[in-house]
């Protein structure tokens, strides 16, 4: 495993789950899937740190799970964003621009 | 948050449920992670063999899981207890040893804890006690002094006084109770009106005193203590308003105090104090009584103080000469009752304390021990994907249950402490205190247990979580490692310091006691009886009584087995009595005088004491009436200090307002105690005492064998006469140093305790060294080192670390003694000679705890320990 792979911040990978399941419910595989296309492979979760990520979202109530069926007919856990957890999202959206834009320009200004 | 807590519990309530939807949901992203590779074309194994590596470690992927939960706390624990109990049942021995030293530590302090906390912490059982304070006369004029306050003064106080709400006085005495059966002798207090209101006390039957029933005519009432009420009475509640006689006076019972209601110095008794009832309350020279008081709500400690000190200074004109600097103290009732125990037992809860200290270094250095034979275990675990925090905890959950265990076995220990200490109950403990076990000491017991465990369980955890996969892939042999040895060396060296500071102590205490015991008393406790015996009213001083006493004496002196009897006020050791005295004729009576302890006399006393006579005559039968010129003996101290180089046989001198010729110079005798210097010390002819005394009679026999036949005897005389308090000499010698004694053998035991665990500490980090070292010692006997120098080199070891915990430890010592200072008797803290006996003692243990490894040292079979490499 050779990929040049982007160590998260602490909290972001939390952000991105939010983000990932805004578009619907999901199981964790297909989250993990997805965080890699969209980062263009730059992102590579392990299931080491999702599965726990996933079970502390829901253990906070911003996501729910239940059990569905897959698209290869499979028993999958989805997980789905609760109205807190949609709330919390956006909060997380305005934080990580305004953190990522002050970041930014202090290392521009240098 | 509630959400949360909620989610939290379903989660555990449902675990197994929770597990297996873990499972699955992992089981489903591995086959899609196959799948994935399939898809690639890979070939079913090798997609497997991929997806495996690439998804890791499944069980660690469930601990995060379950952590992630919040289930993995309850979960983790169960499973570590669990574990915890398997590792104990494999090693019963050294989980007993483990659990037995924690016991000890554990039970050490929850015992004097919960004896602290009756004593120092909770309050005095009265309504408001802060308020209650005791006010003394100030010899020192610094607020250093006590002394008993003459009834004059405290009459001034109390009617100046604005800041006390209520004040009163009391004047232990002891009255004779007659015509109800067998008479006998109970002790009680004289007090003012307001005593019972200044505890906010009111009697459970009947009444109190009424403002006016401390003055004269109207004093002939008694309020019975309910003890008194039951042993005595039966409990007769017709006996209010029925007239009992009570020092040969018949007086009223007015009330009877509710049950479980202790006073302190608990009287049995209560009657009224009347100011100006007897000659000696016109003075202020004549110290005798005792003064309590409530503050007002509103006065603070230091405006009673303030106010004190303007009323004493008010006064000042009219003092004696010699009382020109006295001054007022005002003390908190409470320091008063326990201020002395209260110093005791924070210096042996102290002691505890580094028992306990010494208990945990040992178990964290058997536990450390016992680590390097588990880090191949940790090593897998780690391995397996257990996680540091998880094996620390682990660890950390395995200790605090050892030292639970411990706090359990010790607090049965502390049980049985607190009986024993309930059962020798120190005379110095406030009125009523039992001491009981409550939640606040098992709470205390509990934190204690939990605290330790975590203190001696860090190390080893700390260190054998360290231990990484490098250390499974080597040889697996490695040793300890020096951080490990580092670690019980630095532990070994704090106990066998603590240690040291302990015996430094208890070394001090028994050095004190040696030197205690080495005083002269100046006479001879051996083969004495003594019994109170009180004359009083029945027989007023006059011709009656002193025929009276004599015909008791003769008759005891007619027994067989008895060598001589005689009579005294106070006995030494057993109280004392001052007042002022004077030589006659000359110019400055009161800058020429001097305070002196007195006794009236009667019969053989001197012989019986066997007090030596250095000059002069002892009192003979004609001096002993009040119709004889009054005639005295002086102590050496008295007649040095009133006549130094002079000749005071046949000097007149002038004592309680007569005159006394001296004729006779007696040795000093240690009245106040054996710690205190020799008082100066006068004795008169009991024919002109007012008051009760002692009977003292030598015998030839066991003194105790001869009770009955006395007691008999004077019922012979008087049937109506009782004679209490029977005890000998010897024990009331013994019972003045009884408070010094137990606490040497409370602080005695905890040292042994403190070497003891020391010493198996300090074997048990050498036998492991040894042991470690097996091989170099091989080697070097192959290379042709003695067994004599294996034996020096092990043996240096073990001194080395003796060394330095013993300078450390005397570093600590000299800090740390100083708090013994009031228990000490002519030894400094820092008695040199104490010191170094105890260094010695403790080289000779440590000695002897490293002799036995370093002998197994010289018998390693070089061959053996090399064949091992």
């Amino acid at each position: 495993m050779s990929y040049t792979r982007l160590d998260l911040p602490q909290g972001t990978l939390d952000l991105l789950i939010l983000k990932t399941l805004a578009l619907g419910a999901q199981h964790g595989w297909a989250v993990a899937q997805r965080l890699q296309q969209v980062s263009s492979e730059a992102l590579q979760v392990q299931q080491g740190t999702l599965y726990p990520a996933l079970h502390r979202l829901e253990r906070r109530g911003w996501i729910k799970s239940r059990w569905g069926t897959s698209d290869n007919n499979r028993r999958a856990k989805y997980y789905e964003l609760t109205r807190q957890g949609r709330k919390q999202l956006e909060i997380e959206q305005v934080n990580w621009q305004r953190l990522t834009c002050a970041v930014t320009q202090v290392l521009e200004s240098a | 948050m509630l959400s949360d807590l909620l989610f939290r519990l379903r989660a555990i309530l449902r675990r197994d449920k929770m597990e297996r939807d873990l499972d699955e949901e992992l089981r489903f992203h591995f086959e899609r992670q196959m799948d994935a590779y399939l898809g690639q074309g890979r070939s079913p194994e090798e997609a497997r063999r991929r997806a495996r590596l690439a998804v890791g470690g499944v069980e660690q992927v469930k601990e995060e899981c379950r952590d992630a939960r919040g289930t993995a706390l309850f979960e983790t624990l169960v499973q570590d207890l669990r574990y915890a109990a398997r590792m104990f049942r494999k090693n019963p021995g050294f989980t007993a040893v483990v659990v037995l030293t924690l016991a000890l530590g554990i039970g050490a302090n929850s015992a004097l804890f919960s004896i602290i906390e009756n004593v120092v912490l909770k309050p005095l059982p009265y309504a408001d006690p802060d308020r209650l304070v005791q006010v003394w006369e100030d010899p020192s004029g610094r607020g250093e002094g006590r002394n008993s306050v003459s009834a004059r003064m405290f009459a001034s106080w109390k009617e100046q006084t604005t800041m006390f709400e209520n004040i009163s006085a009391i004047r232990s005495l002891a009255l004779n109770l007659t015509g109800e059966g067998r008479p006998e002798r109970l002790r009680g207090f004289q007090v003012s009106a307001g005593y019972l209101d200044i505890f906010r006390i009111s009697p459970a039957l009947g009444r109190g005193f009424l403002p006016e029933e401390d003055q004269a005519g109207k004093d002939g009432v008694v309020i019975l203590t309910n003890g008194l009420w039951q042993g005595k009475f039966g409990g007769d509640r017709n006996l209010i308003g029925r007239s009992i006689r009570l020092g040969n006076k018949s007086r009223t019972v007015i009330g009877v105090l509710p049950p479980g209601c202790p006073l302190p110095y608990e009287p049995e008794f209560l009657v009224p104090f009347v100011y100006g009832s007897e000659p000696w309350h016109q003075s202020f020279r004549d110290h005798r009584l005792r003064v309590i008081a409530r503050t007002r709500p509103a006065a603070t400690l230091p405006q009673a103080r303030e106010e004190m000190k303007l009323i004493t200074d008010r006064l000042r004109p009219a003092l004696p000469e010699f009382m020109k600097d006295w001054g007022a103290v005002v003390v908190p009732m409470r320091e008063e009752l326990t201020g002395e125990i209260r110093r005791q037992l924070l210096v042996l809860f102290g002691a505890t304390a580094f028992v306990l200290l010494i208990a945990c270094a040992n178990v964290a250095n058997l536990l450390l021990a016992r680590a390097s034979s588990r880090r191949r275990e940790i090593s897998i675990r780690v391995a397996l994907g257990a996680g540091r925090r998880r094996v620390l905890r682990q660890f950390l959950t395995e200790s605090v249950m050892l030292s639970l265990f411990g706090g359990a076995v010790g607090f049965l220990l502390a049980l049985w402490g607190i009986g024993t200490f309930n059962h020798w109950r120190p005379a110095s403990l406030p009125p009523g205190l039992v001491i009981g076990l409550d939640f606040v000491v098992l709470g205390f017991a509990f934190l204690l247990s939990v605290f330790t465990g975590l203190a001696f369980g860090l190390a080893p955890a700390v260190q054998l979580t360290r231990s990484n996969l490098e250390e499974l892939r080597g040889a697996g042999r490695t040793s300890s490692g020096t951080a490990g040895r580092g670690i019980r060396r630095t532990l070994i060296v704090a106990e066998i310091a603590l240690a040291f500071t302990l015996l430094a102590g208890a070394g001090l205490l028994f050095e004190s006691m040696l030197r205690l015991q080495a005083v002269p008393l100046g006479f001879e406790p051996q083969g004495v009886l003594a019994m109170d015996i009180s004359l009083e009213d029945r027989y007023p001083v006059g011709e009656r009584r002193v025929s009276f006493y004599r015909e008791v004496l003769r008759q005891i002196e007619s027994l067989p087995g008895v060598d001589a009897a005689g009579m005294a006020t106070t006995l030494p050791m057993a109280g004392s009595t001052d007042n002022f005295i004077s030589v006659e004729g000359r110019p400055n009576q009161y800058e020429s005088g001097a305070s002196t302890d007195y006794d009236f006399v009667a019969g053989n006393y001197f012989r019986a004491m066997r007090i030596r006579l250095a000059r002069g005559r002892v009192f003979s039968e004609h001096d002993d009436s009040v119709k004889a010129p009054g005639a005295v003996i002086l102590n050496n101290s008295l007649a040095q200090m009133l006549f130094t180089a002079e000749d005071p046989l046949g000097r007149q001198v002038r004592f309680v307002g007569e005159k006394w010729e001296v004729v006779g110079i007696v040795a000093d005798v240690q009245q106040r105690g054996l710690d205190r210097h020799a008082t100066n010390h006068v004795y008169l002819p009991q024919a002109f005492s007012p008051l009760s005394g002692s009977l003292v009679i030598r015998t030839e026999v066991d003194p105790s064998s001869l009770t009955e036949g006395i007691r008999r005897k004077i019922f012979t005389i008087d049937p109506d006469q009782p004679v209490s308090n029977i005890r000998t000499l010897e024990q009331i010698v013994a019972s003045s140093v009884v408070d010094r004694r137990s606490m040497l053998m409370v602080l005695g035991l905890f040292a042994t305790t403190a070497l003891v665990l020391a010493a198996i500490g300090l074997y048990g980090v050498i036998a492991f060294s040894v042991t470690e070292r097996s091989q170099e010692i091989g080697v070097r006997m192959a290379l042709g080192a003695t067994r004599l120098r294996i034996l020096t080199m092990v043996l240096g070891e073990g001194i080395r670390l003796t060394g330095i915990g013993a300078i450390t430890g005397l570093l600590g010592a000299l800090a740390v003694t100083r708090v013994l200072s009031r228990l000490l008797f002519r030894v400094t803290p820092t008695d040199p000679i104490t010191l170094s006996s105890v260094i010695l003692v403790l080289v000779a243990v440590a000695l002897f705890a490293c002799y036995l490894p370093a002998r197994r040292a010289t018998e390693v079979d070089p061959m053996a320990a090399l064949r091992c490499e």
